[in-house]
């Protein structure tokens, strides 16, 4: 994987058809957490905190700095017809530089904050520690946006 | 009998790939804000539709930020015609 890549959960992939997000309307946060764990796209019912199999929100960066407890908005979300593909986009994503931001994040993990199991959606590969404390962070999406529902 | 198709082996492959800290210049993002400012605009005629008038303003206001980064871009760009 290389820094930046996206991927979506499999669980994502049937909760989406089961009215379980609401991808426009729902708040989707980017919460960042260290290297003491891996996501993968089969990581089983992933979540930020308690009520699934997987909750990611134990391995969260210490908060901080510009980096509140739960992670930054993905302002602006949007799912639009493209070219016969669903496209889910959503503002770029960027956390002022601060001494006491985290200086150990290493993935960032896409999450429904308004559904009640606060499900994750997908994950974001950072690319290494990340140290938030000594620069500004920033995720600016791929010009496609960010994951497509396409034709099988 | 009906054909078949083969399952496609999945490797985990990136939906797509994004810029991490990568402080891109406005002319960098051009692609991004393109791409972008198109399905704002979208989902401005859909919040339209469903009356969601703070939704609307809201992806207004982003559409406008990144027009502006636009316009930085092409004012870089305008330096060569006058040189």
């Amino acid at each position: 994987m290389a820094a930046g890549d996206v991927h979506f959960f499999d669980q994502f992939l049937v909760d989406a058809w089961e009215k379980l997000h609401d991808l426009e309307n729902d708040t989707i946060k980017l919460g960042i957490v260290t290297s003491s764990v891996t996501p993968a796209e089969n990581t089983s019912d992933g979540r930020w905190g308690a009520g699934g199999s997987t909750n990611f929100s134990t391995n969260e960066v210490t908060p901080g700095g510009n980096y509140s407890a739960g992670g930054a908005s993905m302002a602006n979300p949007s799912m639009t017809l493209v070219s016969s593909a669903g496209v889910f986009d959503a503002d770029d994503v960027s956390i002022a530089q601060n001494a006491s931001n985290p200086t150990n994040g290493r993935w960032g993990i896409i999450y429904n904050s308004t559904d009640t199991g606060k499900r994750a959606i997908g994950y974001v590969d950072l690319g290494g520690t990340i140290d938030l404390s000594a620069g500004a962070f920033s995720v600016a999406w791929n010009a496609s946006g960010i994951a497509s529902v396409n034709q099988a | 009998m009906t054909e078949q198709t083969e399952a496609v082996e999945r490797v985990g492959k990136p939906r797509s790939r994004g810029m991490i800290n990568v402080d891109p210049t406005s002319i960098e993002m051009i692609p991004r804000h393109v791409g972008r400012i198109k399905r704002l605009r979208q989902a401005i005629i859909k919040a339209t539709e469903r009356e969601q008038p703070e939704r609307v303003a809201s992806l207004q206001a982003e559409i406008d930020r990144r027009m502006a980064d636009v316009a930085v871009a092409r004012d870089a760009l305008s330096e060569i015609d006058g040189d």
